[in-house]
C-alpha cells in the first residue's frame, strides 16, 4: 500500500538542515563582522605600531583555536556516531571528555604563553627592524591568552549546541562575542586610553562571557549533555583527535598557503598591491565562508547521526538537500560576489591605483566563481568524514584548502602572471572535484559496486549498509489517516517476512498508538510538523524509528509519571511500548527519536 | 467498520465487530452502538471476528460502559483472542469491562 510523501519541502532532514544551516551563518557572520571591528579599532584608533603589532600575533590566534576546534570537530563526529548507534552514556562520556581536554589542554598553553611570552613575539618578529613592537605585542599576546580557556571552551560547547536542541544559545554567544568585544574596544580606545594588552583582554572577557551564556544550557534537566566523569571512556581520546584532525589540516593548509602565496607574491613586481588584492579575496572568504561551513557542517552532523543509524534513503535525502543549497543559497551569494564585486574591493582598498583595484576585483570574481564549486567539495569531504574516514577527509581537506591551490599557483604562474595567484582557488576547486570523481570511482570498485543511478555511486556505501530494501518500509505522516494507512501496511510488511500473529500485532499497534499520540500532543499543522516512521527487519528483530519535529516529548519518560492508581492511565503509550524488549528515547537537533525494538 | 452486526433478542442486544477497531473506525463503531443502546438490559460484544484493537477501541468501550452502568445496564466481552486479551491485561482493561 503506497502511503505519498506530503510534501519533499517539509521533509523533516530538510527544515532540520536548513535550520541548523541558518543558524551557524548567523553566529558565523557576527563572528567575522566581530573580527573586522576589532581590526578596524586597533588601526584607527590606537595607531600603526599597534596595528602591526595585531598584525604580528594574529597567526598565533589561529594556532590557538586549532586545539579547540580539533577537539570540538573530532569530539561531536564521535558524539553523532555514538547517539546514532544509541549509546547515550558513550556520547556524554565523550562530551565530558571533549570539555577537559579542550580547557585543560588551554589552561595548559595559557601558562606556558605566560612564561614565554617575549621570546614567542621574538619568533613572530618583533625582533631585529621591528624589536619596537615587542612590548606592544607581547601585550596583545598575554591579553587574549587569558582567555584562551574561554576560547576553547566556548568552540566546544557551540559544537553540541545543536544536537542537544538549543541552537539559539549558540547564535545568543556569537552575538554576546561581538557586542561585549566591540563594546569594550571602544572603552579601551576612548575611555581608558588603553594599549593592545587592554585589546586582548576585551577579547577575553567577551569569550568569557559567552561562555558564560553557553553554560545556560544546563539549566534545563532534559539536556542530553551531561558532565559526567564515570561516563569518560580512555579508549574515546585517540578516536576524539582523529576524527579531529581533518579540521586541523585545513586551518594549518589554510594558513600555510596563505603564508606561501604572500611569499610567492613578495617576489613580483607591484607585490603590495598583489597582497593587497588577495588580502581582498581572504575578507571575501572570511565574510562569506560561514554560508558554506553552515551548509557544510549541517552535512557532517547529520551524516553522523544517520550512519549511526545506518538509515541509506534518509542520507540520501540529506545530500541531495545540500546539493540543493548549494545550488541555490551559495550560488545566490556568489551572483551578487560578483555582480558587486568592483565596490566589495573597494571597499577594502581605499585610494589604490587602478591596477591594484583591478586585481582586487579579479581576486573577488575568482572567489565569487570558487564558492560553489568549494561547497561541492566540502559537501563530499565532510560526507567522508562524517563515515568515518578521516583520513581521506584529512587528504581532500589539505588539497582544498592549500596544497591545490598553491600547486596551481605555481603552475599558472607562467601563464597568466600576477593573476595566477587568485585564479588559482576556482582551479583548485576543478582539480579537487576530478580528485573526488576518482575516490568514489576506487571506493565503488573496491565494495565491488554496480550503482545504478548518481546518488548510489557518490554515496558509495557497503550493500550490508542499512537492511536490503524488502526488509525495511520508510514512511512519513502527518494526518490521521496516514497513520491508519501506515499500520495496515505495517502489518502486510510483518506478514510478508513471516512474523508471528502476535509480534505482528503489537508492532502495528505500537506503530499506530505512538504516531497517533505524537500527532495528538506536539503536532502544529501550520509549522508543517511530519513523523516519519522507519521499520525494519533486522535478524530477528524487528526495529520500530518514530523521528518527529513536534513539540518535545518524552513518552518514556511521560509513563513513568502515570498514576498506578489511576487504571488506564496513558494507555495508548502502555499498550505500544510494553511489549517493546527495549525502549530508547533522544533528542537531539530538536528532534523527538523513538527506537523500540519488538 | 459499516459491517457490525447488531441482533437484538428482547432486551440482549449482541454486537458482532468485524476486523479493526483502530483511531479511525472506533467513532464509526461507536456512533452505531450508541443508536442500538436505549432501553437495553445487557450487551453482548462477540470478538470473534476482530482481529485487532487500539486504545481509541477500548475508550469506546469504557465509554459506552460508563454509560449502560448510568442506565442500570451491563456489557461483557466474548470470544476474545489472545493478543487482544494481553492488551486487555496490560492496561487493567478487565478490571473496569466484564471479559469472558
Amino acid at each position: 500500500m503506497y502511503i505519498p510523501d506530503h510534501g519533499e519541502r517539509y521533509h523533516i532532514i530538510r527544515k532540520t538542515f536548513f535550520a541548523n544551516m541558518i543558524s551557524y551563518i548567523i553566529a558565523s557572520l557576527t563572528s567575522s563582522i566581530g573580527s573586522l571591528i576589532d581590526g578596524i579599532v586597533i588601526g584607527q584608533c590606537l595607531g600603526v605600531d599597534s596595528m602591526a603589532a595585531f598584525g604580528l600575533v594574529s597567526p598565533v590566534i589561529i594556532v590557538f583555536s586549532l586545539f579547540g576546534a580539533i577537539i570540538a570537530s573530532g569530539a561531536r563526529n564521535r558524539f553523532t556516531l555514538l547517539i546514532g548507534g544509541g549509546d547515550q552514556d558513550g556520547a556524554k562520556g565523550v562530551f565530558t571528555l571533549s570539555l577537559l581536554m579542550g580547557v585543560g589542554m588551554s589552561t595548559i598553553l595559557m601558562a606556558g604563553i605566560f612564561i614565554f611570552s617575549t621570546p614567542v613575539c621574538t619568533l613572530l618578529g618583533a625582533t631585529g627592524s621591528a624589536a619596537n613592537l615587542l612590548d606592544k605585542s607581547r601585550g596583545y599576546l598575554l591579553g587574549l591568552a587569558i582567555g584562551l580557556p574561554a576560547m576553547n571552551g566556548v568552540r566546544v560547547m557551540n559544537a553540541y549546541m545543536a544536537i542537544d536542541n538549543d541552537r539559539k544559545l549558540s547564535v545568543i554567544s556569537s552575538i554576546v562575542v561581538t557586542v561585549v568585544d566591540v563594546v569594550l574596544d571602544l572603552v579601551v580606545a576612548f575611555v581608558i586610553h588603553g594599549d593592545t594588552f587592554e585589546m586582548g583582554l576585551a577579547t577575553s572577557i567577551s569569550h568569557y562571557a559567552a561562555l558564560l551564556v553557553l553554560l545556560m544550557h544546563f539549566r534545563r534537566k532534559e539536556r542530553l549533555l551531561r558532565f559526567s566523569l564515570k561516563a569518560i571512556r580512555r579508549s574515546e581520546i585517540l578516536p576524539v583527535l582523529t576524527k579531529g584532525m581533518p579540521m586541523g589540516v585545513a586551518r594549518v593548509s589554510n594558513t600555510v598557503r596563505c603564508i606561501l602565496l604572500n611569499q610567492m607574491m613578495a617576489g613580483m613586481i607591484g607585490a603590495a598591491g598583489c597582497i593587497a588584492a588577495y588580502s581582498v579575496q581572504r575578507q571575501a572568504d572570511s565574510l562569506l565562508n560561514g554560508f558554506i561551513f553552515g551548509l557544510t557542517d549541517t552535512v557532517l552532523m547529520l551524516t553522523g547521526i544517520l550512519v549511526g543509524e545506518q538509515n541509506r534513503p534518509t542520507l540520501r535525502r540529506l545530500l541531495k538537500t545540500s546539493f540543493r543549497a548549494v545550488g541555490s543559497v551559495v550560488l545566490g551569494i556568489s551572483a551578487l560576489l560578483w555582480i558587486f564585486s568592483p565596490q566589495f574591493a573597494s571597499f577594502f582598498i581605499k585610494d589604490a591605483p587602478r591596477e591594484t583595484l583591478a586585481y582586487a576585483v579579479n581576486a573577488t570574481r575568482c572567489y565569487a566563481v570558487a564558492m560553489p564549486l568549494y561547497a561541492l567539495n566540502v559537501v563530499f569531504s565532510e560526507y567522508t568524514e562524517g563515515r568515518g574516514k578521516s583520513h581521506v577527509s584529512l587528504v581532500l581537506k589539505f588539497c582544498s584548502e592549500g596544497g591545490y591551490i598553491v600547486l596551481m599557483a605555481i603552475a599558472l604562474r607562467p601563464i597568466i602572471g600576477v593573476n595566477a595567484i587568485w585564479v588559482a582557488f576556482p582551479a583548485a576547486q576543478v582539480l579537487q572535484m576530478l580528485t573526488i570523481a576518482a575516490i568514489i570511482v576506487v571506493q565503488n570498485a573496491k565494495l565491488r559496486l554496480k550503482p545504478t543511478n548518481f546518488w548510489k555511486w557518490y554515496m558509495a556505501l557497503p550493500t550490508d549498509f542499512d537492511v536490503p530494501k524488502e526488509d525495511r518500509l520508510d514512511r512519513t505522516v502527518n494526518s490521521h489517516e496516514q497513520v491508519i494507512a501506515l499500520y495496515r501496511a505495517v502489518r502486510a510488511f510483518c506478514a510478508a517476512h513471516g512474523c508471528d500473529e502476535r509480534r505482528k500485532y503489537f508492532i502495528a499497534l505500537a506503530v499506530e498508538e505512538l504516531a497517533t499520540n505524537s500527532l495528538q500532543t506536539g503536532f502544529r499543522p501550520e509549522k508543517h510538523n511530519t513523523i516519519d516512521v522507519r521499520i525494519l527487519k533486522k535478524d530477528d528483530d524487528y526495529i520500530v524509528r518514530f523521528r518527529d519535529d513536534c513539540e518535545i516529548f518524552d513518552p518514556v519518560k511521560q509513563l513513568q509519571l502515570y498514576d498506578k492508581d489511576v487504571p488506564l492511565h496513558h494507555m495508548g503509550l502502555r499498550m505500544a511500548i510494553a511489549s517493546a524488549r527495549s525502549v530508547q528515547y533522544t533528542t537531539i537537533l530538536k528532534l523527538n527519536n523513538l527506537v523500540l525494538r519488538v | 467498520m459499516s459491517n457490525t452486526v447488531f441482533e437484538l433478542n428482547g432486551k440482549i442486544l449482541t454486537v458482532k465487530p468485524d476486523g479493526e477497531l483502530d483511531s479511525m473506525t472506533s467513532p464509526i463503531f461507536e456512533k452505531e452502538l450508541r443508536q442500538h443502546l436505549s432501553g437495553v438490559d445487557s450487551i453482548v460484544v462477540d470478538f470473534e471476528k476482530v482481529n485487532y484493537i487500539s486504545s481509541a477501541g477500548l475508550r469506546v468501550f469504557l465509554a459506552v460502559e460508563h454509560t449502560l452502568e448510568a442506565q442500570g445496564a451491563e456489557m461483557k466481552l466474548i470470544h476474545v483472542n489472545e493478543h487482544i486479551l494481553e492488551i486487555f491485561d496490560l492496561v487493567g482493561f478487565m478490571d473496569v469491562v466484564a471479559v469472558e
